[in-house]
């Protein structure tokens, strides 16, 4: 008995029953197909034609699947055979709706179902494999040099960016080594106005200071000047206001004159603008009884001993406590 | 490859086995076997020789073609070609509109070869044999389950199907079918269990 000769409804269950595995069930469902299908042969047989098997058969034989398969059998013929092995042992399954003749006598008239030749089908395979294999290797290839342009993009990029990052880093050394050389200038120049300072601090604060206030001698006051002698030290510091510009081819020099009227060259200046001064003049360590101080306009250069007419001229003085 | 002689005797198990690795000689055989027999399903469905061979061609040509689809556990080699057979049948018959008969008396069937479908005297004894049981069972049934089961046999058609041809309450033609059914195979059973005692 064809099951689908039953309405939907009806078989819903009965499959689902089947399905799970009963025996009984699935037993006298098999013995009901079996006695159904005995019907056909209770119909006399009917010799076909020679022509329907001529017919048949050189069909078969023209398909390529039946040589190649018959060189090959036992892979095709296993799972027919496993199958046949485990009969006893596997459920009745019920046929395919495809077999059932009610399921297609309900089912709208259509059209004959296309059966796709074997030999077609072997025809077939090795091309589908070989565009199979071309596609893989396409798209290996493809991802590979697509990796490899995306490599190379990535390191020339990379590149480029390091080129950058070392101009940039060198930009910025130069900049550091220019700023710690201005730095390191000021901080040198600071340093040593520091201790510029710091020794005129020491100059002023020591008991050995002496001071000579230079003025002119016959002229007008304007033009002045004033000297700090450190005894101790050997040193004098010089510094004007006022003062003329000298004549062409002359200079200033500063003379310090020993009680003995000994002159001692201190140094020669020239006169910024505004005619302000300031120098600073080493004195011989044997001298110590110095006790004027003048400024002549010499020859340019200076001379050993003063010449010309004495422009400042001022006694030094020594300070009873210091600055 | 096995030699024809040898491939003859072989069951119908092995054939299909040997079918489904694409042994052509196999499908021969198998065709030798019960060409015949599903010729006269097809005629019966049909009436009509030339879409009957026709259809019996495709039969075998997607028993080639899928022969793997077979599943033992399903069923004899034989029920699988006349389930296979009769479906193609009554697809051809609905497709082509023919119009059947609905008797199963055997006088009515085509008889012009009655030639038998066994490749050996022994085979062709135990087929008419078998034959020969199942139209007696099927005479033991009654007009209607003989009519009804016919119906859903020959022409496919299913209970709902059959009560509207018939004109009879769909219950009525579940019970035919269904006692007709259980009469067949009792009948073919104590048929089998005769024959037994016989040898």
């Amino acid at each position: 008995m064809a099951v689908s000769d039953i309405t939907d409804a009806e078989q819903s269950p009965l499959r689902a029953h089947v399905a799970s595995g009963c025996p009984r069930c699935a037993g006298r469902l098999a013995e009901a197909q079996s006695v159904y299908e005995q019907i056909g042969l209770s119909l006399p047989p009917i010799t076909p034609q020679d022509s329907v098997k001529s017919r048949l058969m050189d069909k078969v034989r023209a398909t390529p699947a039946n040589a190649a398969a018959a060189a090959a059998p036992s892979a095709v013929v296993a799972p027919v055979a496993a199958a046949s092995s485990t009969a006893a042992a596997t459920p009745y399954k019920l046929p395919p709706a495809g077999v059932d003749g009610a399921a297609r006598a309900r089912a709208p008239a259509a059209a004959p179902r296309a059966t796709a030749p074997v030999g077609r089908m072997w025809f077939y395979v090795p091309m589908i494999s070989s565009a199979a294999l071309l596609l893989i290797s396409a798209m290996l290839f493809y991802g590979y040099f697509n990796a490899y342009g995306n490599y190379r993009r990535a390191r020339k990029n990379q590149r480029q960016h390091n080129r950058q990052l070392a101009m940039q880093a060198a930009a910025w050394q130069k900049k550091y080594q220019a700023a710690k050389a201005g730095w390191q200038s000021k901080f040198a120049a600071e340093n040593a106005s520091l201790k510029r300072v710091q020794s005129q601090m020491r100059l002023l604060t020591t008991p050995h200071l002496k001071l000579a206030a230079l003025h002119v001698p016959k002229g007008p006051a304007a033009m002045h000047a004033t000297m700090l002698y450190n005894s101790a030290q050997h040193v004098c510091f010089f510094s004007a206001k006022g003062m003329k510009a000298p004549p062409a081819g002359k200079i200033y020099e500063v003379w310090l004159i020993t009680k003995k009227q000994v002159k001692i060259r201190a140094g020669i200046f020239g006169v910024g603008p505004g005619g302000t001064v300031n120098m600073m003049a080493h004195v011989p360590a044997n001298i110590h009884d110095i006790s004027l101080t003048a400024v002549t306009i010499e020859p340019a250069g200076g001379v050993a001993q003063p010449t010309g007419a004495i422009q400042l001229l001022g006694k030094v003085l020594k300070m009873p406590n210091g600055v | 490859m096995q030699s024809e002689t040898s491939i003859a005797g072989t069951d119908d198990l092995t054939l299909m086995q040997q079918v489904a690795a694409h042994d052509a000689m196999a499908l021969e055989t198998l065709y030798d076997r019960y060409s015949s027999t599903l010729l006269a399903l097809c005629m019966r469905v049909l009436h009509r020789r030339d879409q009957a061979e026709d259809v019996l061609i495709n039969v075998f040509w997607e028993v080639w073609n899928r022969a793997e689809r077979y599943n033992p556990a399903r069923g004899a080699p034989l029920t699988y070609l006349m389930t296979l057979t009769r479906c193609r049948a009554i697809d051809r018959h609905r497709r082509i509109g023919a119009t059947p008969t609905t008797s199963l008396d055997a006088q009515e069937y085509p008889t012009e070869s009655v030639q038998t479908e066994a490749d050996n005297p022994l085979n062709q004894a135990a087929c008419a044999e078998q034959r020969v049981r199942i139209q007696a069972a099927i005479s033991h049934l009654s007009a209607p389950q003989r009519m009804t089961i016919e119906l859903s046999f020959f022409e496919g058609l299913s209970h709902v199907e059959i009560a509207e041809k018939t004109k009879l309450p769909l219950g009525t033609v579940k019970s035919h079918i269904r006692l007709g059914l259980i009469q067949l195979r009792d009948s073919l059973r104590n048929e089998d269990e005769a024959a037994k005692d016989l040898s």
